[in-house]
């Protein structure tokens, strides 16, 4: 209620007097589980987002640096072959 | 709990965001009625009501993440049940014919002083509903979120889309339209640019 306008006002007074209303218990309950159900998904999804971030970070980045040292090593080999001629 | 102070609601955006079931809880206990009252007042059918009602909490879980920090719960929810409302309206043309219905809804459980006073009030509170429940829909409103339920003209002018000035005008025809009914003893008017 809002008593700036309900204080001052017979009309407002007499709507700000109302009853409230509720949907039942049982639908009330119903309806929480439903919106804790969607809640758990989306935090498990966020979960499994965040694993597969790590993961991708645990395997992609070693696996682009191994491919780099990899070349790198391979690049001087073929240099020092050509320096002793090979 | 009714009311929110700045910190906490801040503290339960957070939470919403990072999909805590408590925080959810705490919000769910303090605005369903609300909500369902705004939306029962609005549709003038329990069934839709509780429709809507489902979809506005479906949607504050799923979209929750979205909420920003200073993000005002209770507008948020009734900015939802008011669009949620109105696009069912465009969609179905319900309107108008309800109106009988939401006399037979209300509780029962409030304490009187005496037989008296408790037909006195419940005279007064039907004819309060039925004259509500005739105005034009936007007057409706305009009283609910103001008068109802407490919000600022500001907030509820942000609830409906338009300007804050606009919201005041807008409640004062309401005003006029609502007394003009009341001013009747069966709540019915004889100007029909309050009707259908």
């Amino acid at each position: 209620m809002n008593e700036d306008y309900a204080g001052h006002d017979p009309v407002f007074a007499a709507l700000a007097q109302l009853r409230p209303h509720d949907v039942g218990a049982r639908r009330a309950e119903r309806l929480r589980s439903r919106c804790h159900r969607v809640l758990e998904q989306r935090r498990r999804r966020s979960v499994e987002r965040r694993f597969a971030r790590m993961s991708l970070r645990r395997v992609v980045v070693p696996a682009i640096a191994s491919v780099w040292c990899a070349a790198f090593l391979w690049e001087i080999l073929l240099l020092a072959a050509a320096i002793y001629g090979f | 709990m009714t009311e929110m102070d700045r910190e906490d609601e801040r503290s339960l955006v957070a939470a919403l965001r990072a999909a805590d079931a408590a925080a959810f809880d705490d919000v769910y206990d303090a605005y369903r009625g609300r909500v369902f009252a705004f939306l029962l007042r609005m549709c003038r059918s329990r069934p839709v009501a509780e429709d809507l009602l489902n979809e506005t909490w479906l949607r504050l879980v799923r979209h929750a993440r979205m909420l920003r920090d200073d993000t005002r719960i209770g507008p948020w929810l009734f900015t939802v049940a008011r669009n949620l409302y109105w696009s069912h309206r465009r969609a179905s043309l319900v309107e108008e014919a309800y109106a009988p219905e939401l006399l037979g809804l209300w509780p029962s459980t409030q304490a009187w002083a005496s037989p008296f006073d408790l037909a006195a009030a419940e005279e007064l509170e039907r004819r309060v509903e039925l004259a509500l429940s005739m105005l034009q829909p936007q007057h409706r409103e305009a009283l609910l979120l103001v008068v109802h339920e407490g919000l600022t003209p500001g907030e509820a002018a942000a609830v409906c889309g338009i300007k804050p000035d606009a919201m005041r005008q807008r409640l004062s025809r309401a005003r006029a339209a609502l007394a003009e009914r009341l001013s009747l003893p069966d709540g019915r008017s004889a100007n029909p640019r309050y009707g259908t």
